[in-house]
């Protein structure tokens, strides 16, 4: 496996945002690590969202958010290219159902003009029929630059062009430790930082300890952020997670959704407020609520939530029905807003005063994944500010195309809801063991899509596990479903 | 645009399960000739290979068959009557095409398809969709809590058991009594699994009255009805899921809450038709349902293609598919002719059951007096009372088979033995006909430990006079 332990600069989290800072980073003449606890990059934050690129208007003047927002929001259409992952500027309403909204639909149209937001504008009754028949409102904030994409697509490419470029991801090592030696003395500073890894799979509980070292260290932990802060003993900050449930609809329903519509966000609710979001595969997805909770990896589903989202949900597009529901998801926000508090604070991105060396990214909620890039930049920008990078003479950061489901070429189709094939499996499968990372289920449906569909992996669960074992020895008996400590299966029938 | 020379048949055939190979056999005997049937999987036969248990064949051929026997049988017709097949072809759209010509038909479809050897376009007159049915899936359920490893659907779970030689798990709990889902009751238990529940949310169970009792009551699985599951727990693979008992107007009692403790939880909580192919045409569904709607012949709301099998509605019985998909050819036959049809409008399927037909209620149905016996010969599952005298079996056999119920209860054992040296781990078999209730856990035991060479034909003798019970151990499917 990987055998340097030693890098110019350790990245702390495979999510998006790590992801980009690491593949930014690898242009330079620097060696990069990135460790990450779970099985593989997309596990956390960065694969349960909305998937949608914001245009910055929700977020308050002067702020990082809308700073890096704004920013984001211009580079996607490129970044998407460079990265090959299926990306639609769509445009997004804002809907006031009643007069009472409008006010702050106004506040919304000139905090989004504060921050230099281009192509917003009012929209009347009729056109926001116009735009999309099954909507009603009396009127409505059109955002041009506001656009849908595959979060995990996005997630993975990240990943992928960054390991291409030479950058050594650490996947299944869960920072247990940060020790700074020397942190005063720059020439001279090592931080050390110890990593816990599952010992092989199901719930075996022994780990294996390790320690990679570096000069820089970049936390870029999400939920975890605040905890990694404190091992490297600066404890100025809290992660109050908060989560969003979803649920995801038939693709039949897409006829009758364009783009992503949302309600006039409450300003103490935390997040933006249940919209349907028109993903680029089809489905529609209802989302999220906002409800701070206590166990910061708690994904569950309520009861009570999944039947308010579903109402809320019919409420925008009428022709909703229970039976349009094929999944359910939740994700948690790493706020650093408290329950009482409510609302959004900015991100926090900077250099510790305290700690040189270590880079602090904490706070990095919505608009995080649209921020990516621009937030890889400005954390390039710190590195730079102490030492000079020097750009490698040639550095490839757009990835070849990948393998697209059905390009009317020959084909066996594994996934018939999705339209995948064997060699979009096989690819995905390949590309999990090209970033280091664990192959599971999950992983493969994150990058293929299928079992996203409307069986949820009921006939293609079975060809996956066949054509995995087929054609890359894989035995089912060690396969993994979601987590490196689960199993999919107890034994054979017949030894 | 550069015109394409297009295969032209009379009749495209999505989906070579049984529906579509009586439909494709009933055609080539109305003489029909240029008929295809294009398969997704690798293998024709739909999911009969998977059903390794008995059951099919009794009403078509007066024979307790499992599903790959009964494949088999079609599959043979097919190959003697020489009617053309392609396996690993997915058809991905199908659209309606005018042709301009002096002939009698000017309406054609357009069938598109994808497979290894490339994408395919065929014109043809007659499309039969036949392409089965698929499971409702957790993420339709709308059951809270985690999302860990560890949930299959029953006709999931069949397939990796039956045909891939993997166990689910070993203590299970089954959402639903479909079908398959008490099918898989009784497999997982003689496989060694724990099944610590079976819950339903209706008053009475969703499957054969026939499969409640040889594969729940033959080996003590609870049944709770009015009841369902309202949470799954576990982090990584599922742990446990609550129970709560529902009261007359299907309303949680909040009170009834308790945990299951599992490893795995299996949904056998309805099928829905797999349509999604004829929807690319255009076709008509019933909202309600998502049933295709269809006219006397079988045809959709849209021209020249037809439906037959589970893709127009969830049939009980493999047997009625056949004959149904058979009678449906004879109309396809007379559409490709051109020849008068019964006609109609497009509507929902008048001989689909409904839940008050009377047929498919005593098929469900537990009779209320204790002295009764369910016949287990044929899915009529005739509730035969013994006491003072018998009565209420619908033909002769029920008599005896009563009688020796209560002397020495016999069963069919349905199972599969490692195979080695083949392109399967393990094949199907079963015994030529009953054997002791009370010995099929030793006989588990003795199928356990055979270990058998490839090639295996279907009806091969595993073990003659297996375990001195006077029958043989036969394999009911071949392994190359």
């Amino acid at each position: 496996m990987q055998s340097q332990t030693r890098f110019d600069v350790v990245i702390i989290g495979a999510g998006a945002v790590g992801n980009a800072i690491a593949r930014t980073l690898s242009s330079y003449c620097l060696s990069v690590a990135v460790v990450e606890k779970e099985a593989d990059t997309a596990f956390g934050i960065s694969g349960r969202n909305s998937g949608v690129v914001h245009a910055g208007f929700n977020n308050k003047p002067g702020s990082l958010m809308a700073q890096l927002c704004v920013a984001g929001s211009e580079q996607f259409q490129q970044i998407a290219e460079e990265l090959g992952i299926p990306f639609k500027r769509t445009g997004k309403l804002v809907i006031a159902l009643t007069e009472e909204d409008i006010p702050a639909l106004l506040a919304l149209l000139a905090q989004g003009e504060a921050n230099g937001t281009r192509l917003l504008r009012l929209v009347g009754a009729e056109e926001i029929r116009a735009i999309n028949p099954n909507i009603k409102g009396v009127m409505g904030l059109w955002s041009g630059m506001t656009g849908v994409f595959d979060p995990f697509a996005y997630t993975c490419a990240l990943a992928e062009a960054a390991a291409a470029s030479g950058v050594t991801y650490f996947f299944n090592h869960r920072v247990a430790g940060i020790a700074a030696e020397n942190e005063a003395e720059e020439k001279n500073r090592n931080f050390k930082i110890q990593t816990l890894s599952h010992n092989g799979f199901s719930e075996d509980k022994d780990e294996i300890a390790g320690e990679l070292s570096a000069r820089w260290v970049i936390n870029s932990g999400g939920l975890q952020s605040d905890e990694i802060c404190r091992m490297a003993g600066i404890d100025d900050y809290t992660i109050y997670p908060c989560r969003g449930e979803y649920h995801i609809l038939d693709q039949k329903l897409a006829p009758y959704l364009s783009l992503p519509v949302y309600p006039v966000p409450n300003e103490n609710s935390g997040g933006l407020g249940v919209h349907l979001t028109s993903a680029p595969s089809g489905n529609i997805i209802i989302g999220p609520s906002s409800e701070y909770i206590d166990e910061k990896e708690d994904y569950a589903d309520t009861r009570q939530v999944m039947e308010a989202l579903f109402s809320e949900g019919r409420q925008l597009l009428p022709m909703i029905d229970a039976k349009s529901i094929i999944k359910s998801f939740a994700g948690v926000r790493p706020k650093l807003t408290s329950r009482d508090q409510g609302g959004f604070a900015d991100f926090v991105i900077k250099e510790s005063e305290k700690i040189p060396g270590f880079i602090i990214l904490t706070g990095i909620e919505s608009p995080g994944i649209t921020s990516a890039v621009p937030i890889a930049e400005m954390v390039a920008g710190i590195l730079s500010q102490k030492e000079t990078l020097i750009k490698k003479e040639s550095c490839d950061l757009i990835k070849e195309t990948r393998l697209s489901s059905l390009d009317g070429k020959a084909h066996t189709i594994v996934c018939r809801c999705e339209g995948i094939s064997e060699a979009g499996v096989l690819d995905a499968y390949d590309r999990i063991l090209a970033i280091g990372a664990i192959p599971t289920m999950k992983g493969i449906k994150n990058r293929t899509r299928a079992g996203m569909g409307r069986c949820q992996g009921g006939f293609c669960l079975v060809k996956i596990v066949s054509l995995l074992q087929k054609k890359r020895g894989v035995d089912p008996l060690s396969s993994h479903f979601n987590t490196l400590q689960d199993s999919l299966f107890a034994g054979r029938c017949r030894e | 645009m550069k015109p394409i020379d297009l295969m032209e048949m009379d009749a495209i055939i999505i989906g070579g399960g049984p529906a579509g190979m009586a439909a494709a056999i009933s055609l080539k005997n109305q003489g029909v000739f240029r008929v295809l049937i294009l398969e997704r999987e690798a293998f024709l036969g739909g999911i009969l290979p998977q059903c390794i248990h008995d059951g099919f064949g009794l009403i078509r051929f007066d024979q307790n068959l499992t599903g790959p026997e009964y494949a088999e049988i079609y599959k043979k017709r097919l190959l003697d009557q020489d009617i053309a097949y392609e396996t690993g072809c997915a058809v991905t759209r199908i659209e309606g095409v005018e042709r301009e010509s002096d002939q009698s038909y000017t309406h054609l479809n357009k069938v598109t398809a994808v497979s290894a050897k490339g994408t395919t376009d065929y014109l043809t007159k007659a499309v039969i969709l036949a392409t089965g049915c698929r499971e409702r899936p957790r993420g339709a359920l709308g059951i809270p809590g985690t999302r860990p490893a560890g949930i299959f659907t029953a006709g999931t779970a069949q397939n990796f058991v039956n045909l891939k030689n993997l166990m689910p798990g070993k203590r299970v709990v089954i959402l639903g009594s479909g079908d398959i889902g008490l099918i898989m009751a009784r497999r997982l238990t003689l496989e060694g699994a724990e099944v610590t529940a079976v819950v339903e949310r209706e008053k009475n169970p969703g499957g054969l009255r026939r499969n409640v009792l040889q594969c729940l009551e033959d080996f003590d699985i609870p049944l709770i009805l009015s009841a369902t599951v309202t949470e799954i727990k576990g982090a990584h693979r599922i742990s446990a899921v609550s129970v709560c008992d529902l009261d007359s107007k299907g309303h949680l009692i909040a009170e009834t809450v308790r945990d299951y403790p599992c490893d795995t939880l299996i949904l056998s909580v309805g099928l829905i038709p797999e349509i999604e192919t004829g929807l690319t045409a255009g076709i008509h569904i019933d909202p309600n349902n998502g049933e295709p709607l269809i006219n006397q012949d079988g045809q959709t709301s849209v021209a020249g293609i037809f439906v037959c099998g589970n893709a127009r509605y969830v049939h009980d019985l493999v047997d009625d598919v056949s004959t149904e998909a058979e009678e449906m050819g004879i109309a396809v036959a007379r559409y490709i002719r051109g020849e008068e049809l019964k006609g109609g409008t497009a509507q929902p399927d008048q001989t689909a059951p409904n839940s008050t037909d009377t047929q498919a209620s005593t098929r469900r149905e537990k009779s209320q007096n204790p002295y009764t016996i369910t016949c287990l010969l044929c899915p009529n599952s005739c509730s035969i009372v013994y006491k003072p005298e018998i009565t209420g079996a619908m033909c002769g056999r029920g008599e005896d088979y009563v009688k020796r119920e209560l002397i020495s209860p016999m069963r069919m054992l349905t199972s599969s033995v490692r195979v080695v040296g083949g392109e399967r781990e393990i094949v199907s078999v079963r015994t030529t006909s009953g054997i002791p209730k009370q010995a099929l856990n030793e006989a588990m035991k003795r199928i356990k430990s055979l270990i058998v060479v490839a090639p295996i034909s279907t009806g091969e003798i595993i073990e003659k006079d297996f375990m001195t019970f006077g029958v043989d151990l036969i394999a009911t499917s071949k392994v190359l």
